[in-house]
């Protein structure tokens, strides 16, 4: 064994391999940062590039887009109070004010760098030790678990809406009301369609993603900017590396996060997007500083980033041990690996050790370059904070636009992201919160179809949710999560007077 | 300013119609559960109506409990600040109209310079410039590296 | 001095725009030609259809082929924007075996009239795919299993009223035999996951996700709706060798919008066939567990419209559970 993993090494650290390795995380994190260009839009990109090299070379390239582009969401997520990709959404929530409340963009990038670095390097290292044990795991999810994940995150809309609950609960549904126009796949029916060709697709994610943040957030800006003097913030970058205060505040959640995003990372049809959420909403419940979150508390930027990029390894798992892709970015992976001769499947440990050692090690250099890369760019990516608001707006909107329209090239992609702008814009100054409504459009339909599937199977019996160890938990965790406001103010008021009393 | 009493209001108003609409919508699907399990179309459209008017009833309720409180939060919709934002929105309307007829970048050459000129920069030579790299920017990074077609005039 | 800048700046941009729109002037192709896969990334239309686009550009002097994906509404929307782009040589698609489905379930008007076919690389057929320790071990063992438990035995299909849930009532209708059809809309990678964990029973659909676990021994492929044995799967009989005549299979083709001309629509045609006749391409498509197939223009065209017929008649004589 020893033997192959020295071989591994070799071909993995090669100066060929690392050229492509930088030239590929390079490549990602700009995709990754520009909003309406996908992850998965990168890695199919470059894969044709794949073929110009033997074996697993093109394959750690396309591992070192797949890092890339889940952090790099995080730089326009920060910084603009844009999310570059669905997974860092959740990191606009305390990036942004830290940014620009708190004034310490480069704080924040640096946390984010390191959350995303040590979720990655966490993932990887789960990926090389214990796949096929959380492959396992990862068979035992049907309908019924999926369905008491999707509403686990569903509950977290409470959580998120810093605002106001109930208006929390309106955008929540809206966001799964608008989930089910389409198609409904489960019986073959369209709703909500009204004969338009464009709608039997349903409306896409992204740009109501890109108009509800990107959009609204110019607009926001416009307005606030209307009596600035410009003054040239004083960004004071001293270093780069988050210090030590901060790594001892935020340790615990990097490692629970990054825990979490593996574990989601590794069931199929789940990722970044509902980890970073779920990474979020865990760190506020258990953290000490919990009113402290949405305003730029560094464990809020920490939890979703680390979270993100732990699914990179985790969705590996299913990927090399049972041939079954996790979500499209791995399945385009499965094709190049298998285009290269490299079968995954529960006979690739066996019959390849040599190449699987030499993935492993790809995922784990790519992560570590990644991080590299966001470190040293930190001092560039804050330089953006001052570009005069008269050149970045307009900027920014041209992006929105150039960005909505290469996602399908659908006029009507940007008419709904100019719509789902102005309605974000509204809604951000009555205490909406513009996250539920993505979480409801992100899990609505994972929700609906796996609760319909599980019915199916069931023959209609309810207690197939609650004979099932694992769909139980979620669902008890889920109750708990979605009444924590509740009793949240409840444990308060018993803690203060207990300290009262002692 | 505006109070965010009477923005509950609205809210609870739009909110409630939206939400019985749907429930009516979803009932013509169907709703219920299917004799072999499963649900119907409808069912969980129709639970989302029904939180929606729910919560609208809630909100309506809080607000009308709550007044005192509701009427000191203020919501900004009537300051000049504001009126710059909704001369912009009409400006990305008139752009979307400009994006289909004229292609990106020569409507692109319109909204850059416009949108400058309403937050306040005057400068003819910044503007010139700023477009020039935008729309190059946009241009290598769209069409050369990536491929993707942007918006062309209807007379190419 | 300001005046003269901007009619500069102005000229430029002017003449930018005209190159970049003019470049579809000289021979064709002088411009990027976009495709539309109307499926997800990394699913079995999309790898077809890149695979030979690929290799047609290996085959054709100066083109180059740029891929969106468009998966929305299990790709009617995708299928459409194709047929309604300008029939100039610089828009081309893939459509699915579901465009001779969509226009009987009422989801749209379009027909497989609406498109010129280029070439058709893929034509999955259903395979009849179980867990390898289940007590059957040929399509007549696990109908009579069905037939002594009906209504119990859970077959996967990916999504009510898609291809291989019409094939799961097909076979329904030929055996006479009743299962409980479970849906998993986001394809079948889903559909491997749940039976490689012991979720459902069974599966009928396309062979290439399961082809890591049949050969790991984990699953095994009991008979396959082609016409012909598979090359990747020797050993197993197709549904015509066992008496029943039953042939479903996923094809995606390469097509341009109806009214290309005919120069630019051979020169494609001449490109496809060079793709798909080459080893190269061929060993591309089988080392992912794809079969390959090489119908090009008008053969293909014949497979839609054989399919259109076929569909026309299930839609009218089988009736689908509300």
């Amino acid at each position: 064994m020893l033997q192959n993993i020295v071989s591994a090494i070799g071909s993995a650290a090669s100066p060929m391999t690392l050229i492509l390795l930088i030239a590929g995380t390079g490549a990602g994190i700009l995709i990754g940062a520009m909003p309406g260009l996908s992850v998965n839009m990168g890695i199919a990109l470059l894969y044709p590039l794949t073929f110009a090299f033997d074996g697993v070379q093109g394959i750690i390239m396309l591992l070192g887009v797949y890092c890339g582009a889940i952090y790099g969401g995080s730089i326009s997520a920060i910084l603009l109070n844009t999310p570059g990709t669905p997974a860092s959404a959740a990191t606009t929530l305390d990036g942004y004010p830290m940014a620009n409340k708190m004034g310490q963009p480069g704080r924040a990038l640096g946390l984010s760098t390191t959350g995303s670095m040590f979720g990655g390097v966490f993932s990887a290292i789960c990926l090389m030790v214990f796949a096929p044990q959380l492959a396992k795991v990862a068979l035992t999810f049907s309908k019924a678990e999926y369905f008491a994940l999707a509403l686990f995150g569903i509950s977290i809309i409470t959580s998120v809406s810093s605002g106001s609950v109930i208006k929390g609960l309106m955008g929540g549904a809206l966001g799964l009301f608008i989930g089910t126009i389409g198609i409904d796949a489960m019986t073959g029916k369209m709703r909500f369609t009204f004969g338009s060709t464009y709608l039997i697709g349903g409306i896409s994610f992204i740009p109501i993603l890109i108009g509800v943040f990107a959009f609204s957030q110019v607009l926001a800006s416009i307005e606030s900017c209307f009596d600035e003097k410009y003054e040239k913030k004083e960004v004071k970058i001293s270093r780069v590396l988050p210090t030590f205060s901060d790594i001892r505040r935020v340790a615990v959640t990097l490692l629970r996060s990054s825990v979490i995003g593996t574990f989601i990372g590794c069931i199929p049809g789940t990722g970044g997007d509902i980890s970073s959420f779920i990474c979020y909403d865990q760190a506020k419940k258990w953290s000490k500083y919990k009113e402290n979150f949405g305003n730029g508390e560094p464990e809020g930027i920490v939890a979703p980033e680390s979270g993100n990029n732990a699914v990179s390894g985790g969705a590996m798992i299913p990927m090399l041990t049972l041939g079954i892709p996790g979500d499209g970015a791995t399945a385009i992976l499965l094709g190049a690996l298998m285009v290269q001769g490299i079968a995954p499947g529960p006979l690739l440990f066996t019959n390849q050790p040599v190449q699987v050692y030499t993935i492993f090690l790809g995922l784990l250099l790519a992560n570590i370059v990644m991080g590299c890369f966001g470190f040293s760019l930190i001092r560039v990516f804050s330089k953006v904070v001052n570009v005069p608001k008269e050149i970045l707006i307009p900027i920014i909107f041209m992006m929105t636009f150039v960005g909505t329209y290469s996602y399908n090239h659908s006029m009507t992609d940007v008419y709904v992201m100019v719509f789902f702008g102005f309605l974000g814009y509204f809604m951000n100054k009555t205490q909406f919160s513009m996250s539920a409504i993505i979480l409801g459009i992100i899990l609505g339909g994972t929700a609906e179809q796996n609760f319909s599937g599980a019915l199916m199977m069931s023959k209609g019996s309810f207690s197939i949710f609650f004979t099932r160890p694992i769909c139980l938990v979620f669902l008890l965790i889920s109750v708990l999560s979605l009444m924590s406001p509740l009793y949240g103010q409840a444990v308060k008021k018993v803690w203060k007077n207990r300290k009262k009393s002692s | 300013m505006v109070s965010m009493k009477k923005c509950n209001y609205v809210i609870s108003a739009v909110t409630g119609v939206l939400g019985i609409v749907i429930l009516i919508l979803s009932a013509r699907l169907g709703t219920g559960f299917k004799a072999d399990g499963g649900i119907s179309t409808g069912t969980w459209p129709a639970i989302m109506g029904g939180i929606m008017t729910v919560a609208a009833a809630v909100l309506l309720i809080m607000t009308l409990v709550n007044g005192k409180k509701y009427e000191e939060m203020e919501v900004a919709l009537k300051l000049p600040a504001n009126k710059r934002v909704y001369a912009v929105m009409g400006i990305m309307v008139i752009y979307c109209v400009l994006l289909r007829v004229l292609g990106l970048y020569l409507s692109g050459l319109i909204l850059v310079p416009a949108l400058m000129w309403m937050l306040g920069e005057r400068n003819k030579k910044k503007m010139a410039i700023v477009t020039a790299v935008t729309l190059a920017g946009i241009f290598v990074i769209f069409q050369l590296v990536l491929g993707t077609k942007l918006p062309e005039p209807f007379f190419m | 001095m300001h005046k003269k800048i901007m009619a500069i700046l102005l000229s430029v941009f002017m003449g930018t725009v005209m190159l970049t729109g003019c470049g579809k002037g000289g021979a064709y192709p002088s411009d990027d030609i976009e495709v539309i896969v109307p499926k997800g990334a990394g699913g079995g239309t999309d790898t077809s259809t890149r695979g030979l686009l690929t290799y047609m550009e290996k085959n054709f002097e100066g083109a180059k082929f740029n891929v969106t994906n468009n998966p929305d509404g299990g790709g009617i929307t995708g299928m459409v924007q194709t047929a309604e782009a300008d029939a100039d040589g610089y828009t081309l698609g893939a459509v699915t075996v579901e465009l001779d489905m969509f226009c009987f379930q009422d989801k749209t008007d379009l027909t497989y009239e609406s498109f010129d076919a280029i070439a058709m690389p893929i034509g999955a057929p259903a395979a009849l795919i179980v867990q390898a320790d289940a007590p059957y071990n040929s399509v007549d063992e696990f109908v009579a299993y069905c037939q002594e438990n009906p209504d119990t035995v859970q077959v996967g299909n990916s999504g009510a009223g898609a291809i291989w849930d019409i094939a799961t009532y097909l076979m329904e209708q030929e055996y006479g035999i009743k299962v409980t059809h479970i849906p998993y809309p986001n394809g079948t990678a889903d559909i491997a996951a749940a039976i490689t964990g012991g979720h459902i029973d069974a599966t009928l659909a396309d062979p290439s996700s399961f082809m890591t676990q049949i050969e790991a021994g984990t699953l095994k492929c009991l008979g396959v709706m082609s016409a012909e044995r598979m090359t990747l799967l020797p050993d197993v009989p197709t549904f015509a060798e066992e008496g029943h005549d039953l042939v479903v299979r996923a094809w995606a083709a390469l097509v341009a919008p109806k009214g290309l001309d005919e120069a630019s629509l051979q020169a494609l045609r001449d490109a496809a066939k060079a793709a798909l006749d080459s080893d190269e391409c061929k060993e591309y498509f089988l080392a992912q567990g794809i079969e390959p197939l090489n119908y090009i223009g008008d053969d293909a065209y014949q497979v839609m419209a054989d399919d259109y017929a076929m569909y026309r008649e299930v839609f009218e004589t089988i009736d689908f559970a509300e």
